[in-house]
């Protein structure tokens, strides 16, 4: 291996969660930012001083800087104006919040709107607007029968944050406010969507056993050569065999220790959750939220699938330990996500549309009969994306052991602070990486079995 | 001890045993075939003599002698110097130093430069005390903050300078110490042969049962390492270890102690001097949980590093007394088999470099 291709491994192998993202905000110049409100950069921080050491001057720079930052927040322009005002009545009966005329742009990703117009907030959804100021909370009040009677009380932040019922239901709310913030579009799983997306077929269209037998001949088959095989460690295997390579070598140790496969392509990933049999004793974790990137296109009533999932754990809860492997397997049993590391459905949202189904059918025949217009592919800024960087094979085969298979977000909450970790089943048995000396034999033929890549 | 070689050439071989080599078979030419026959039986892929291994009192696995240890680091890096960072270069090093070969080998300085370094860190450190020091004075005393900083832009000036020059005057520094009498071999030419290879107790196992060369007995190995009578979750955690250490040989990475980095294993491609290592291995059992803090401590250190972070969880697959019985026959190599080894990625995920 020569110096620039270790350093491409380098280059190509280190550059995604690297630690970057500690950066501190400077309000000083943030104060200068708002007056123009334009720019959404935020500066560097400064150097930083590591203790207090008593004198004046240092004491002045911290009075400052908390000046700037307290008369940022508080001289900037608040609260919203009587005009786009939108009420919002908690409906305690069925736990969620009624609009009676919603509008504005959160409508295109949140609430559910019913036929007399009205669009109902789910609870998190609900404290989420009002955090934000996007709506205010009011109290739906029936006096007597007679439901026209309204009387509004408005509610306080402090209210709302009352309704949560449970620790999980707060954890949740915290997960989804992160993530919404950031501008991803999170549905909770208990509130699907009008026509549910998955990549699996439904269970009628099960392939039927005849596959399983098929395996089962299979493995009989195989049998008889393993008869006459003497193994590695048996005192006369070295009188019997001869080894002209090391990956003959190879391939001898690798025949002990059995691994787990996991599935790398559609009918592997169909496979697997048709035939996948679990522990039901196993603590079923619940996968929380469905989460898409933002994207403008987003429909609420077909979301199709989503690009992350993600389960909550608390970490202060007594009553939940972190998941064990069993756990861990029952959770990527349930993932239907899109599948990121499926190379041919990388392209675009409308390859995905032929390999789905919603309620029930394939997607592309759901929207025909719908009269939905099929999605889009990608325009604009998103054709460079489909040129997506192809790597030499080697370091391909690294950062796909990197990034591993199916994936799921755990995020982790922590007194309040949420982080996230990614877990993903990886496969180092499926590949390979022998080094054979290109010397010994002279053939090429033997480098390129080196460099053999099963992904 | 060899010159500086480069690595293709020096680590030909990923496995300490070698293929051998077969002359050419032309099928018009049957002197060809009998000598083909020939060279195919007298051949063998066994060592002349097997490694003998030692086991020290303290239960350490180690290896003597030049050759041996050489031998096993340049085939597949196995063992760690005692008296060296990874690779045994303690002899070589200390001839260095106390100039006592004559042709004067540069390139067995790898500790000495980690030291310099080390000396330089301590030094700026010092420096940067001294200036904190300084600026607090100043500033007690009322200095402007801009005049401060010109004055720490002066001292990192001055700091430069002082490195550069400190560089340039560096030599050797005088190279017999009073305690190397002792190492000195009577001749007065070679240094005692005192260190040697540490292999870990899992590398024992596998290049004595899946790759026989060393001499050493099995079940002596593991009676050292798990006590004359071991519990079965002590050798349950063994049997993981070893499947673990296994699969990922097996499958051509070069597997070293990854103590320096908190977790069981680290996984490099080809070795140690062509890569820093990729991956870092976590071997659990399948019903194991810690709280979530081990994992995450886990994964920063890891992940400060430069590595991915692999929860290797290792379950068996057959019923305990299976596993028993296969141990007490000393049928070590089928008890392994009853392993199998799942993976999982574990790593932080950022949700700004996920958005689009």
């Amino acid at each position: 291996m020569t110096e620039a291709e270790e350093l491409s491994v380098a280059l190509g192998l280190h550059d995604s969660d690297a630690e970057e993202d500690a950066l501190a905000q400077d309000w000083s110049e943030m104060a200068k930012l708002v007056k123009k409100a334009n720019q959404h950069a935020l500066p560097r921080r400064g150097e930083k001083d590591y203790e207090p050491d008593g004198t004046d001057a240092q004491a002045l720079l911290l009075h400052t800087a908390k000046e700037t930052m307290f008369g940022t927040l508080l001289n900037s322009v608040r609260g919203s104006t009587v005009k786009t005002l939108i009420k919002a009545y908690w409906e305690e009966e069925q736990r969620m919040a009624r609009i009676p005329n919603a509008r504005g742009s959160f409508t295109n990703t949140m609430g559910k709107v019913d036929k007399h117009g009205q669009c109902w907030l789910q609870l998190h959804e609900f404290v989420y607007l009002v955090e934000r100021g996007t709506v205010s909370p009011y109290l739906a009040l029936t006096v007597g029968d007679e439901k026209s009677n309204h009387e509004d009380v408005l509610l306080s932040v402090q209210d709302v944050y009352a309704l949560f019922s449970s620790t999980e239901e707060l954890d949740e709310f915290l997960v989804y406010a992160h993530l919404k913030r950031l501008g991803f579009i999170v549905v909770s799983t208990d509130n699907p969507p009008a026509h549910v997306t998955s990549f699996y077929p439904p269970l009628s269209q099960k392939s039927s056993a005849s596959s399983n037998w098929f395996c089962h001949i299979h493995s009989w088959l195989k049998t008889p050569q393993n008869l006459f095989h003497v193994p590695l460690y048996h005192p006369l295997h070295f009188l019997l065999h001869r080894y002209t390579s090391s990956p003959q070598l190879y391939e001898e140790l690798s025949q002990h220790i059995p691994f787990k496969k996991v599935p790398h392509d559609i009918n592997e990933l169909r496979e697997e959750r048709n035939n996948g049999i679990l522990n039901p004793n196993v603590k079923q974790w619940k996968i929380a939220f469905n989460v898409w990137k933002p994207k403008s296109s987003f429909k609420k009533k077909t979301p199709g699938l989503p690009d992350f999932q993600v389960v909550v754990y608390n970490k202060d809860n007594a009553g939940q330990q972190f998941p064990t492997y069993d756990e861990f397997r029952s959770i990527f049993h349930r993932l239907d996500y899109r599948f990121d590391f499926l190379n041919e459905l990388d392209v675009d949202d409308s390859a995905w549309d032929d390999y789905t189904y919603t309620d029930g059918m394939p997607t592309r025949e759901f929207m025909q009969r719908n009269k939905i217009a099929p999605s889009q592919p990608h325009s604009g800024g998103d054709s460079r994306k489909k040129k997506a960087r192809t790597y030499p094979q080697h370091i391909a085969q690294i950062r796909r052991l990197k990034s591993g298979f199916k994936s799921f977000i755990l995020s982790v909450i922590d007194d309040g602070l949420v982080s996230f970790v990614r877990i993903a089943e990886s496969d180092f048995g499926s590949s390979n990486i022998w080094y054979t000396p290109p010397s010994q034999t002279g053939t090429t033929n033997n480098r390129t079995r080196s460099d053999k890549v099963d992904v | 001890m060899a010159k500086r070689v480069a690595g293709s050439k020096r680590y030909v071989h990923p496995l300490p045993i070698e293929p051998v080599v077969l002359p050419p078979l032309i099928a018009h030419n049957p002197l060809s075939w009998v000598y083909w026959v020939l060279a195919y039986v007298t051949s063998s892929n066994q060592l002349p003599r097997k490694i003998p291994l030692e086991v020290g009192a303290d239960g350490r696995y180690t290896v003597t002698g030049r050759e041996q240890m050489q031998y096993l680091w340049e085939h597949g890096f196995f063992g760690t110097g005692q008296l060296s960072r990874s690779e045994p270069t303690w002899q070589a090093r200390t001839v260095d130093r106390l100039q006592l070969d004559t042709e004067g080998i540069a390139g067995h300085k790898l500790e000495q430069v980690t030291q310099l370094r080390r000396k330089q860190r301590l030094e700026f450190k010092r420096e940067r005390a001294s200036f904190e020091r300084k600026r607090l004075e100043l500033r007690r005393q009322g200095v402007l903050e801009s005049e401060i900083l010109e004055q720490e832009r002066l001292w990192l000036k001055q700091l430069r300078d002082r490195e550069l020059q400190w560089e340039a005057s560096t030599g050797d520094p005088s190279p017999v110490r009073a305690e190397d009498a002792e190492i000195i071999a009577e001749d007065g030419a070679s240094v005692l042969p005192i260190e040697k290879l540490e292999l870990m107790p899992v590398e024992a196992l596998f290049l004595t049962l899946a790759l026989p060369v060393l001499h050493a007995d099995a079940p002596a190995i593991l009676a050292r390492t798990l006590g004359p009578q071991p519990a079965l979750p002590q050798i349950e955690r063994l049997c993981r270890l070893y499947a673990a250490y296994h699969h990922y040989r097996s499958h051509g990475w070069c597997v070293r102690s990854g103590i320096k980095f908190g977790c069981d294993f680290l996984l490099y491609r080809r070795g140690p001097p062509f890569h820093h290592a990729e991956f870092s291995v976590m071997v659990l059992a399948p019903d194991e949980r810690h709280d979530y803090t081990w994992y995450s401590t886990v994964a920063r250190v890891v992940g400060g590093a430069q590595k991915t972070l692999v929860l290797a969880y290792v379950a068996r697959r057959a019923a305990a007394d299976q596993l028993a019985a296969l141990w007490h026959a000393r049928r070590y190599m089928e008890a392994f088999a009853l392993f199998e080894v799942h993976e999982l990625v574990y790593r932080r995920w950022l949700p700004g470099k996920n958005r689009e």
